[in-house]
């Protein structure tokens, strides 16, 4: 327990009103210690959780600050070339001890307080003034420097993505994440070398369980998204599907544009998301080529609890979630190119940017949606969210027009929380 | 560009390119947004990106528009397609400072920096600063009614902060 001391039990805090998936009691989703028991059972539990790219600490002692729910951490590449994920909060009165957002030639992490200073590993080395001045004052004899380590993360690093999880129960990450899930990683970076060419923080009016159900959503896209839908991007009346690892706790969530054969739901005047009249002036913005041998044009592939690997057309990136409260979190887009890009691949990817963050033709509607739910369900605390499409269970399923997925996600949810 | 001194730029000018600079704010902030193109020239650029993102050279800013057409389109969007919450902005900008003018072999241009602020208003009245930042912009004086008019060949929106708020439609 770290956050949740003095919080009631999980128990008496959730009750979930079937034993199958397909409600959602609403003040999950604004509940303080509801929240506590989720940064302990969740985030700092049997979870991996997307820490960093590699490539942001490409060389010896580089470091960058990263979160783990609402928990600061720092990832280290050590001088032997290994990955360290250390809490940033000096064991000695709780201060982070990086507090620039990264760095290089950093060998030791000194506390900007009282200097005490620690290794790559987060063992405490140094503590200033340890013995006193003239023989007075300093640490007692016999106390222990080993027994005030940094709380250390164990990491494992898949395709170049970074992740750590803090507790010994959870499995290796490749055990974690399942065979389909790795696949697909492996599949859409292929061990080529990914560089960053942009980042956006979108902060989000709403809980953060809010954005992670709407990653898993698929059947809202076409329904929320005109852009989608009226380009032909993604409708579910292209061929795609949802593929999920044994445990239902990953998704990945997949269309093929070029498949697309119509449907009469999506014949003029019955959906609002279908603009007859819009045409782009300038239809480079959704010019692709074709990266995979899949033939798939768009893939969301969600990972427990708060990662999201992304391919948009040619925009390919990812998203980690960061709590910060109950009502609003931070999402932290990175798009990538890859070393081995043509001049005009790269190209295509910059301007597919568009698509995406905040700004994004299609993304921007989400950030939108996830504060009109928090909005919506401020007095009604004791209803409940139905998630019945597609029925009751979160097994993967031959079709989009189902919310399984998210239901998958109110599965690790529950196991996870213990209620 | 082949460049002079940019205190010597004609007063005539620099007062174009004020009259430029506060025009484009007064589009946006009264919701002219379909005037907002017209600014650009033809194969204009316009793009934002936030102060880290400029300085890592991260290229794939937000919202990047790299010829008129894609504005227009991000306008029509803007009306038409996209579900937003209803907001405006109100933009108080800093004195334009010009950084260099000369002549790109045909046209007069000048390259400017000026300073904004942001306050972002909701339908229900809620305000909150949204963002700061500085236009750096690249101006080129094109042949128009009766004499020169001055457009933006090339406006990058640095925002001081990569935070975006909920999500970032009407242009900066």
């Amino acid at each position: 327990m770290a956050q949740a001391i003095g919080v009631r039990p999980v128990s008496e805090l959730i009750r979930w009103p079937t034993d199958d998936l397909s409600r959602i009691p609403l003040h999950i989703y604004g509940d303080p210690e509801i929240y506590a028991w989720e940064q302990d059972r969740i985030f700092r539990g049997p979870t991996w959780n997307f820490l960093s790219l590699e490539c942001e600490i490409p060389k010896p002692n580089d470091y960058v600050l990263t979160k783990v729910g609402d928990t600061p951490v720092i990832v280290v590449r050590t001088a032997e070339g290994g990955i360290n994920a250390l809490v940033n909060r000096c064991t000695h009165k709780g201060s982070v001890l990086c507090y620039d957002s990264r760095g290089e030639g950093k060998r030791t992490f000194v506390c900007p307080y009282h200097a005490w200073s620690f290794d790559q590993s987060g063992e405490l080395r140094g503590i200033a003034f340890e013995k006193g001045v003239g023989g007075l004052g300093g640490m007692p004899e016999g106390f222990d420097k080993s027994k005030h380590a940094l709380t250390r993360l164990r990491v494992e690093v898949i395709e170049g993505l970074v992740f750590g999880t803090f507790s010994d129960a959870t499995p290796p990450l490749e055990q974690y994440l399942g065979e389909p899930m790795v696949a697909h990683i492996r599949r859409t970076i292929r061990g080529r070398k990914m560089q960053i060419i942009g980042r956006y923080n979108h902060i989000m009016p709403n809980n953060w369980k809010l954005y992670i159900e709407n990653s898993r959503d698929t059947h809202h896209p076409s329904l929320l998204h005109a852009f989608f839908a009226t380009f032909k991007l993604n409708r579910l009346s292209a061929e795609g599907g949802i593929r999920h690892d044994p445990a239902n706790w990953h998704h990945l969530v997949f269309a093929k544009r070029l498949t697309d054969q119509g449907h009469e739901e999506y014949s003029p005047g019955k959906l609002r998301t279908m603009k007859a009249d819009f045409g782009l002036n300038d239809p480079s913005l959704i010019a692709q080529w074709m990266e995979f041998d899949d033939n798939i044009t768009n893939a969301l592939q969600s990972i427990m609890p708060g990662f999201v690997l992304q391919q948009i057309l040619n925009s390919i990136g990812t998203r980690q979630i960061i709590t910060r409260g109950t009502g609003e979190c931070e999402l932290i887009w990175t798009v990538v190119a890859f070393e081995e890009d043509t001049p005009e691949q790269r190209a295509i990817r910059i301007k597919q940017s568009n698509l995406v963050g905040p700004h994004g033709y299609i993304s921007m509607e989400d950030g939108a949606i996830g504060g009109f739910v928090q909005q919506g369900i401020k007095g009604d605390r004791d209803k409940l969210a139905v998630v019945e499409m597609g029925g009751l269970t979160a097994d993967g399923q031959p079709t989009r027009a189902t919310e399984t997925s998210v239901r998958g996600f109110y599965k690790a949810y529950r196991e996870l929380m213990g209620a | 560009m082949a460049t002079t001194n940019a205190s010597l730029i004609s007063a005539e000018r620099r007062s174009a390119i004020e009259r430029l600079m506060v025009d484009y704010v007064h589009a946006i902030d009264e919701g002219e947004y379909e005037r907002w193109p017209t600014f650009f020239t033809e194969d204009g650029r316009y793009q934002v990106t936030g102060r880290e993102n400029h300085a890592r050279g991260w290229v794939a800013g937000m919202l990047l528009c790299d010829n008129r057409d894609m504005m227009i389109d991000r306008i029509y969007s803007l009306r038409q397609v996209n579900v937003w919450e209803p907001h405006t902005y109100r933009h108080v900008i800093g004195p334009t400072q010009v950084l260099e003018c000369g002549t790109d072999g045909v046209h007069f241009v000048a390259k400017a920096q000026t300073n904004y602020l942001c306050v972002r208003t909701m339908h229900d009245g809620e305000q909150k600063l949204f963002s700061t930042g500085r236009y750096l912009d690249d101006i080129v004086f094109e042949a128009g009614d009766g004499g020169e008019v001055p457009r933006l060949r090339s406006r990058l929106v640095i925002a001081d902060s990569n935070q975006v708020d909920t999500l970032l439609v009407i242009p900066l």
